[in-house]
C-alpha cells in the first residue's frame, strides 16, 4: 500500500512536470518532420549538410502558397483577384499577398543598386555581341532606347550608364526568373497567379485553420462567379490534406480499437474494473514517457511522440498478463509473483531493444527510445504497485473470449510437434531472417508515404505547366571557400546547364550569380565594354547627349553579394550558410543535369525528395542494425536463461515474427521503409513478451491463464495496430499491415515453440 | 520580379503616350470627340522633347504614330535616328532599321496599358481613376486641359509626379513630370482617323500583321 502511494505520488509529480513544461513552452512540440532528421549528418567543410540545405529550401517553399485564378474575362479576373487578395490578407497566418505587377515601387531601389556598377553588368546576349565585334548593334539599340517612349532610363541612370546596358541586364534577369509572376493567356482563358507568403510556424492546427479559411473564401467566390476557376498548390495544402486524412483514419481506427479492447475485456471478465486497471497502466506509461522526453529535450518531435506512444502500447500486455491471474492464497501479492519473471524478462528485453535503438546516431531514435523505456518501466511499476489494489476479477470460463481461446488451443495443439522438430524449424526461421532482410528491397521514397487528393495533384501540375510555379524543388548546390569562388563556379555551372534549358529538360534556373556576377566577370565585362563599346562609340554618343562620357574605371569598386542581399532580401534564399544554390524549375531529366555537373567538384544536383529519402534509408539501415543487435542480445539472454536449445526456440518466436512481417509485407506490396522497420521493433518487443510470458508461465498451474493473457494481448494489439492496415494513407496502412502480420506470427510461434506436447485447457481437458 | 518592375515603368510612359495619342473624350462642353471604333485607327505625327535633369539640351525626336484599338500602338521615330517601337498585346518591341525585332518587355502590364489606352480613346476615364486623381479644365473655347495626379497608393506614383494633357478634338500636348526632375513633353499634330485595315507599312509591324 505504501509503495502504491509513493508510486501514485510519483505519477502525479511526473504528470504535473510534463504539463508545466508544455504550458510554459519550456518544451516545444515540433511537427516539422524535417527539423530533427539529419542533424547528425556529417557536416561539409562549410558546416552545412545537404539535409540542412534542403530543410532551409523547403522551409522557404513551405511559406508560400500559390493560387492560380482563371477566367475568360481579364477585367473580371483582376477584380476578383483584388477581392481575394483583400480577404486572404485578413486570414490569421497570412504575411502578405502578391498579385502581378505589385512590386513596381522597388524599381528605384534596383536602379540605385545596379546603376553605379552598370558597366560590369552585361546580359549574356550583350556580352556575346561585344565579344563578337557587334558593338554597333548595341550602339544602335542605345539610340533607339533614347528616343523610345517605352524607355525607363532617367537622367541619373543615363549618366551612370550612357549605353543603357543595365535595362538589358535586368531584362535578361527577368527572363531567367521565368513567367511565374505574370498573367498568362492560354486557350482563350486568362490565368493570374496570386502568391501568398505565410508567416513562419504555420503547421498543425494553424495550417489547418488557414487552409479551411482559404477553402471557404474560394467556395464563396465560386458561388458568386461560377466562371472563375481556382487552382491551388503549396506544401501547406498537401500537408494539411494528408494530415486530415491520416487523422481521420487514425481517429476512426482508434475508436474502433478502443471499443474493441473494452468489449474484449468486458466479455472476458464481465466487469469494468480490469479495463480501468489496463487504462491506469497504459496511462502511467504515457505520463512517464512524456516526462522523460520533456526532462531531456527542449523540443520533442511529433514522430517520436507518436512512435513512442505506440511502443508503450505494449504496456497493455503487461496489464492483461496480470489481470488474468486469479487471486492466490495470500492475496494480490501472489498474482504479481506468478507473472514477475515473465514480465521482468519481457521488460528487460524491450528495454535492451530500445537502448540499442537509442545508440543509433539520430536524436529521433533517441527520443523514441527514451520515451519507450520510461513508459515501459512506468507500466511495469504500475502493474506491480497499483494493479494489486484493484479487486481481482476472475476470467469467466463461459465468456465468449475464453471459449474461443479454448477451442483455438485445442485446434492448435494438433500442430505441436516434437521439441527437436521445433528446434530445427527455429533454426531455419532464424537463418532465414537475415537472408530475407537482405533480399526484401527497401523503399524509402517519401513520396510513397503520403496520399494526396487527385485534385491537389492535378492543380499542382496545371499551375506548373501554366505558370512554371511550384513543381520540383530541385536545386544545385555550389560550395567554395569564398563567395567569389562560389560565384565563379555558379557562372560556369549556369553556362553548362544552358543547353539543358534550351532543350526543355530544365524549364529555368536562377542563381545568385545572376543577380551579382563574380568580380572576375564584372572586371571582364568592364574591360570588354571599355575596349569594344566606349572607345569606338562614346564620342558619337557624347555628341548626341551633349555630355561628356567617362570611360569605366577598372579599379572602381565592384558590386558584391552583400549589397544585393541588402537591397533585395529575397536573394538571400539563394544562399544557405556559406553555400550558394541555383534553384531549378521544372527539372524533367535529373540524370542529364547530374551528368552535366560531373566535371564540377564543387557543384552537385540535390533533389530534396531524394535527399530526404536517402536520409530515411540511412535511418532504416540503422534501425536494422539496432534490430539485429537486439536479436543477438535476446538470443544470448534466452540461451542463458533456458539453455541453448530451448533458448533458440524461444528466441525464434520474435525473430520469426519479424520474418513473417517482412515476407507478409512483401507479399501484400508493403513498402519496407524506415517506418515499417520501426514497426518491426514493435513486433519484436511484443513477440518477445508473448514468448517470455508463455515460457515463464508454463508451469502447469498458470499455463492456461498465461495463454489466455497472450491471446487477449494479441486481440488488443491487432485491434490497435492491425486496423491501421485499413487506412487510406499508405504510411499508416503499411505500418498496420506489418504489425498485424508480425503479431499473428509472434503469437503462433510463441505458442508453438513453448507448448508442451500435452496441452491443458482451462476446462481441465487434456488434449 | 525585376522584369515586372521594368515593364511597369515602361508602360507608365506608354499609357501616357496612349493618353495623348487618342481622341480624348472629355466631358467638357467645348468639344465632344468621337471615340475610336474597333475598326478605326488614328494616325498622326509627334515631337518628343525629353528634358533630362543636368543635361544641356533636351533629347528631341520626331516621327509618326499609329494607334489602333485592335492592334496597339506604333511609335515610329524618323528624327534624329530612325527607330520603331511597337506596343501590342504580346509586349513591347523595337524594330531596328534592318528589320530586327527585339523584345523590350512583355507581360500583363503591357496588355493592361494597351487596354488602358483603348479605354482612354473611348472616353472612358474609369480605368484610370483607380490610379489617378483627374481634374479637367476647360481652358478656353474649344480646348481643354486634364491634370492626372497619381494616387499615393498607386504604383505609378513612384514613377510619375504628374501628367498634364491638353487639346481640342484631339490630344495636342502631353507633359509627363517625373520624380527624377525629368520631363517629357510630347506634342501631336496632323491627326487623322482612318478605317481599318491599316496601311500595309504599319500593319506588318504588328506581330499578327500582314506578313512581308
Amino acid at each position: 500500500m505504501r509503495s502504491a502511494f509513493i508510486w501514485t505520488i510519483c505519477l502525479v509529480v511526473m504528470a504535473s512536470f510534463s504539463v508545466w513544461q508544455f504550458t510554459t513552452d519550456r518544451t516545444e512540440l515540433d511537427a516539422d518532420f524535417l527539423s530533427l532528421i539529419g542533424q547528425e549528418q556529417e557536416r561539409n567543410q562549410d558546416g552545412i549538410s545537404d539535409i540542412d540545405a534542403v530543410r532551409a529550401l523547403l522551409r522557404e517553399n513551405g511559406r508560400q502558397a500559390i493560387l492560380m485564378l482563371s477566367h475568360t474575362d481579364r477585367d473580371q479576373l483582376k477584380s476578383l483577384a483584388e477581392k481575394l487578395k483583400t480577404e486572404i490578407s485578413q486570414i490569421d497566418g497570412t504575411e502578405n499577398v502578391t498579385l502581378p505587377g505589385q512590386n513596381t515601387g522597388r524599381l528605384d531601389d534596383v536602379r540605385s543598386l545596379y546603376g553605379p556598377y552598370a558597366s560590369g553588368l552585361l546580359s549574356d546576349s550583350d556580352r556575346t555581341a561585344l565579344a563578337n565585334g557587334q558593338a554597333d548593334l548595341l550602339y544602335q539599340r542605345t539610340l533607339q532606347q533614347l528616343y523610345s517612349p517605352a524607355s525607363s532610363f532617367t537622367s541619373t541612370t543615363l549618366k551612370q550608364d550612357p549605353f543603357l546596358l543595365m535595362p538589358e541586364f535586368l531584362n535578361s534577369l527577368a527572363a531567367k526568373l521565368g513567367p511565374g509572376n505574370d498573367i498568362v493567356t492560354k486557350n482563350d482563358r486568362i490565368y493570374l497567379p496570386l502568391i501568398v507568403s505565410l508567416q513562419s510556424g504555420q503547421s498543425g492546427s494553424h495550417a489547418k485553420n488557414w487552409v479551411d479559411q482559404i477553402n471557404l473564401i474560394i467556395s464563396d467566390v465560386h458561388q458568386n462567379s461560377p466562371e472563375l476557376k481556382i487552382f491551388k498548390t503549396g506544401q501547406i495544402f498537401f500537408a494539411s490534406n494528408e494530415a486530415a486524412t491520416a487523422k481521420s483514419d487514425v481517429q476512426t481506427i482508434a475508436l474502433i480499437a478502443t471499443l474493441g479492447v473494452a468489449l474484449m475485456i468486458g466479455l472476458t471478465f464481465f466487469s469494468p474494473l480490469p479495463l480501468i486497471g489496463a487504462i491506469v497502466v497504459v496511462g502511467s506509461g504515457l505520463i512517464a514517457g512524456a516526462t522523460a522526453l520533456t526532462a531531456f529535450f527542449g523540443t520533442i518531435h511529433a514522430i517520436a511522440l507518436v512512435f513512442g506512444a505506440t511502443m508503450i502500447g505494449i504496456s497493455i500486455d503487461y496489464a492483461l498478463h496480470f489481470l488474468v491471474v486469479p487471486t492466490g492464497k495470500t492475496g494480490s501479492d501472489d498474482r504479481f509473483k506468478a507473472i514477475r519473471s515473465g514480465l521482468g524478462l519481457g521488460l528487460l528485453t524491450s528495454v535492451i531493444g530500445f537502448i540499442a535503438l537509442g545508440l543509433s546516431p539520430t536524436s529521433l531514435f533517441l527520443q523514441i527510445a527514451i520515451y519507450s523505456i520510461a513508459g515501459l518501466l512506468s507500466a511495469y511499476c504500475s502493474v506491480k504497485f497499483l494493479l494489486p489494489l484493484f479487486p481481482a476479477r476472475k476470467v469467466r470460463t463461459n465468456s465468449p473470449i475464453a471459449v474461443i481461446h479454448n477451442n483455438l488451443m485445442v485446434a492448435l495443439s494438433c500442430l505441436v510437434v516434437s521439441a527437436r522438430l521445433r528446434l530445427i524449424m527455429a533454426v531455419l526461421l532464424i537463418a532465414a531472417l537475415p537472408v530475407t532482410a537482405y533480399f526484401v528491397p527497401g523503399h524509402d521514397d517519401i513520396r510513397a508515404l503520403g496520399q494526396s487528393t487527385p485534385t491537389l495533384v492535378s492543380d499542382a501540375r496545371t499551375i506548373s505547366e501554366t505558370l512554371g510555379l511550384g513543381g520540383s524543388p530541385a536545386f544545385i548546390r555550389i560550395d567554395g571557400d569564398s563567395a567569389e569562388k562560389r560565384l565563379e563556379t555558379s557562372e560556369a555551372v549556369r553556362q553548362a546547364i544552358s543547353p539543358l534549358i534550351a532543350e526543355g529538360k530544365i524549364q529555368g534556373a536562377i542563381a545568385l550569380s545572376d543577380f551579382v556576377p563574380s568580380i572576375a566577370r564584372q572586371k571582364a565585362n568592364r574591360e570588354l565594354v571599355r575596349s569594344n563599346l566606349y572607345q569606338p562609340f562614346a564620342p558619337a554618343l557624347a555628341e548626341v547627349l551633349k555630355i561628356s562620357i567617362k570611360t569605366p574605371d577598372l579599379d572602381a569598386p565592384y558590386l558584391t553579394a552583400d549589397m544585393v542581399c541588402n537591397t533585395l532580401p529575397e536573394v538571400t534564399t539563394l544562399q544557405t550558410g556559406a553555400s550558394d544554390i541555383i534553384r531549378l524549375r521544372g527539372v524533367s531529366d535529373g540524370a542529364a543535369v547530374a551528368k552535366v555537373l560531373e566535371p564540377f567538384e564543387d557543384a552537385r544536383l540535390i533533389s530534396p525528395t531524394e535527399t530526404i529519402s536517402t536520409q530515411f534509408a540511412e535511418y532504416r539501415y540503422w534501425a536494422y542494425v539496432a534490430l539485429g543487435s537486439v536479436l543477438l542480445i535476446a538470443l544470448f539472454l534466452a540461451s542463458l536463461r533456458y539453455g541453448v536449445q530451448k533458448g533458440i526456440r524461444i528466441f525464434s518466436a520474435p525473430a520469426g515474427a519479424i520474418l513473417f512481417a517482412l515476407l507478409g509485407g512483401a507479399l501484400f506490396g508493403v513498402s519496407i521503409s524506415f517506418f515499417t522497420t520501426m514497426a518491426m521493433f514493435l513486433v519484436f518487443a511484443i513477440g518477445a513478451d508473448y514468448v517470455l510470458f508463455l515460457s515463464e508461465g508454463n508451469d502447469g498451474e498458470h499455463t492456461s491463464n498465461t495463454q489466455l493473457a497472450v491471446f487477449l494481448s494479441l486481440i488488443s494489439s491487432v485491434l490497435a495496430f492491425g486496423l491501421l492496415a485499413t487506412s487510406s494513407v499508405p504510411l499508416v496502412s503499411d505500418i498496420g499491415t506489418v504489425i498485424a502480420i508480425g503479431l499473428v506470427g509472434a503469437w503462433f510461434l510463441a505458442f508453438w515453440m513453448t507448448a508442451p506436447i500435452q496441452l491443458t485447457t482451462t476446462t481441465g481437458r487434456a488434449n | 520580379m525585376i522584369r515586372r518592375l521594368l515593364v511597369l515603368i515602361k508602360l507608365c510612359a506608354i499609357v501616357i503616350v496612349g493618353l495623348s495619342a487618342g481622341q480624348l473624350a472629355l466631358h467638357a462642353e467645348t468639344v465632344k470627340p468621337a471615340p475610336l471604333d474597333e475598326n478605326e485607327y488614328l494616325h498622326g505625327t509627334f515631337e518628343l522633347a525629353r528634358h533630362l535633369d543636368g543635361f544641356e539640351k533636351p533629347l528631341l525626336s520626331r516621327g509618326e504614330f499609329v494607334i489602333s484599338p485592335q492592334n496597339g500602338l506604333i511609335w515610329k521615330t524618323t528624327f534624329p535616328f530612325p527607330g520603331i517601337t511597337v506596343l501590342e498585346d504580346d509586349g513591347i518591341f523595337t524594330i531596328t532599321p534592318n528589320g530586327d525585332r527585339n523584345a523590350m518587355a512583355s507581360g500583363s502590364e503591357t496588355l493592361q496599358f494597351v487596354s488602358m489606352i483603348s479605354s482612354v480613346l473611348s472616353g472612358n476615364w474609369d480605368t484610370l481613376q483607380s490610379q489617378f486623381d483627374i481634374t479637367e479644365n476647360a481652358a478656353k473655347s474649344n480646348t481643354w486641359e486634364a491634370i492626372l495626379t497619381p494616387n499615393t497608393s498607386s504604383v505609378v506614383a513612384t514613377q510619375v509626379n504628374r501628367i498634364v494633357a491638353s487639346g481640342d478634338i484631339f490630344v495636342k500636348t502631353v507633359t509627363i513630370e517625373k520624380p527624377s526632375s525629368d520631363q517629357d513633353v510630347i506634342t501631336f499634330d496632323d491627326q487623322v482617323v482612318g478605317m481599318l485595315p491599316l496601311p500595309p507599312e504599319f500593319a506588318k509591324l504588328f506581330t499578327d500583321g500582314i506578313p512581308e
